[in-house]
């Protein structure tokens, strides 16, 4: 099945969302990303109108032949300027627990990046050196220095 | 005398929650780093969080459900 629909997602920040797709093992160039939303597509190469009457689209996207398996449609984020973050085009095909379904391995695995990614920008924007990553009773922590001394 | 200042950010892989921990840092100084945190990742605070502002010693914890 080609349908369309959106999840709301967390992910906020597009450099950090695509660093993320990297992260969980899509190659760099196989990710679009586009300024203006541009069309999805299904299996059929034909471009859909479920969620939009002028077609579905998005800016960040992985065609469906990259996606890794028999994927049916292309996935995409698009962003919404209400909520300030990506909605998840997903096909109803895709949705499944074993492909691309809010809850399966990838689309965890790619919340988990985005928050990791997303922890360095935040701390480098706020001038943090970053000390290290580690995975501690399975969870990953990432450790800062605050350059600025108390004394 | 100097006290280093460290921020660890922990992340549950299943659930994607991050957790803000702040040591080394003076009343605050720590509630205005986790807020930083909870700004960019659009998330809010969801407990302690006056005992984070007042509270010293300075080594706190603060979850950022996403």
């Amino acid at each position: 099945m080609s349908k369309y629909s959106k999840t709301t997602t967390v992910f906020n920040d597009e450099e950090c969302l695509v660093n993320a797709l990297v992260d969980i093992g899509y190659d760099r160039s196989k990710i679009e990303v586009h300024k203006q939303a541009v069309p999805l597509v299904d299996y059929m190469g034909r471009q859909t109108h479920y969620t939009d009457a002028k077609g579905d689209k998005a800016n960040v996207i992985i065609r469906s032949r990259n996606i890794g398996y028999g994927s049916a449609n292309d996935l995409g984020f698009q962003w919404n300027e209400a909520t300030k973050t990506y909605d998840a085009f997903i096909s109803e095909y895709d949705r499944g627990t074993h492909h691309w379904g809010p809850q399966s391995t990838r689309f965890k695995a790619l919340k988990a990046a985005h928050a990791e990614q997303r922890g360095i920008k935040t701390a480098k924007k706020n001038g943090f050196r970053f000390l290290g990553r580690q995975v501690v009773n399975g969870k990953v922590q990432l450790k800062f220095v605050d350059p600025r001394v108390v004394r | 005398m100097a006290t280093t200042k460290i921020v660890t950010l922990t992340i549950d892989p299943e659930t994607a929650e991050v957790e803000v921990e702040t040591a080394g840092y003076q009343g605050k100084g720590c509630a205005a780093v986790v807020e930083a945190f909870v700004k960019d990742f659009g998330g809010r605070v969801t407990e302690d969080r006056r005992k984070l502002e007042y509270n010293t010693p300075v080594t706190n914890q603060l979850c950022v459900k996403r």
